[in-house]
């Protein structure tokens, strides 16, 4: 009979592995859209090497975030941890709100103004965009909160 | 004299969000309809989309008015977990509606051109967090709900 693994992933680990695959996720989609908005030629050598880079990338990132979490366990939530996770959860709607309302200001200091053409391949490529950098910035700021409480848990214990 | 301070539940919030957000979205998507569609400014459309958004100011004033009287707001072990579902039912929709677009604009071949300017980007922009928002607090509402009815029947 095979023996149930007890291996538990903690959701730090969890929130480390989709931090990196997200950041991927991110940045082969802006050399993505990049593309299709004509900034840069898919003929260039440093797109195809890039692209390539990116592959690689997420072929190693994308399976080390989701084998861990199918595989085993993944640790049961805390009040703590999810208080904290409510925490990164504002913090991210605050940045991507303040990010897009500077980028709108921008774009109306400088009357900016593009043609494109709008498809599913534009659309797809800019959720995920959108996608990744939530996810990815969700993760961050867990991390990061995480990292300040048991830094000042360590102080208090010395 | 006692003062008795008022408390508003969570449910009451969400409904008066809901409302805000919905017709926020409404409005936006209506900007860029008529935008895409170079109907903007012509006299029907703006009266459609100054009524619109007439309407959404008196429901983000409905809304957001008891909050700076400083109401504070009723929240519950249980009405917390009604919230994690609500945003998970939230993202999960989005998701599907996202990936259900992008198939349909794939099989469908669709092209088009368009001008992307701030005021596009804008609306875009308030449009998705209006639908994101509001899908929010209309879930909520809906578990909500759905918990107050199986409670009522147990007790019936």
């Amino acid at each position: 009979m095979k023996k149930e693994s007890n291996k538990v992933c903690t959701l730090k680990d969890t929130h480390r592995a989709r931090m990196l695959a997200m950041a991927g996720v991110f940045l082969s989609n802006l050399l993505d859209i990049s593309v299709l908005l004509g900034l840069i030629s898919e003929e260039m050598l440093l797109y195809k090497i890039l692209n390539y880079i990116f592959i690689v990338y997420l072929t190693v990132t994308l399976p080390m975030w989701v084998i861990p979490s199918t595989k085993y366990k993944v640790q049961a939530e805390d009040e703590m941890a999810h208080e904290n996770l409510n925490k990164a959860m504002t913090l991210t709607l605050t940045t991507l709100g303040v990010t897009f309302f500077v980028l709108i200001a921008v774009a109306y200091l400088t009357d900016f103004s593009m043609e494109i053409t709008l498809n599913g391949s534009f659309l797809g490529t800019s959720m995920l965009i959108i996608f990744s950098l939530f996810c990815g910035f969700q993760s961050l700021f867990f991390l990061l909160i995480e990292r300040k409480y048991s830094i000042s848990d360590e102080e208090e214990e010395a | 004299m006692e003062k008795t301070k008022k408390v508003r539940t969570l449910y009451q919030e969400h409904k008066a969000a809901f409302l805000a957000y919905f017709l926020l979205m409404l409005c936006n998507a209506s900007n860029l309809v008529m935008d895409f569609l170079g109907i903007r400014g012509q006299n029907i459309p703006f009266i459609i989309s100054s009524l619109l958004c007439l309407l959404m100011l008196i429901a983000m004033f409905r809304w957001l008015s008891p909050k700076f009287g400083s109401q504070p707001i009723q929240e519950d072990e249980m009405s917390k977990e009604s919230m994690n579902k609500a945003e998970g039912f939230t993202a999960g929709t989005m998701i599907i509606m996202g990936i259900v677009l992008i198939a349909v604009l794939s099989i469908l071949d669709f092209s088009a051109m368009v001008e992307l300017d701030a005021s596009n980007i804008g609306s875009a922009f308030f449009m998705l967090v209006g639908l994101f928002l509001a899908m929010r607090s209309g879930f909520f509402l809906l578990i909500e709900r759905r918990y107050s009815i199986s409670d009522e029947d147990e007790e019936a």
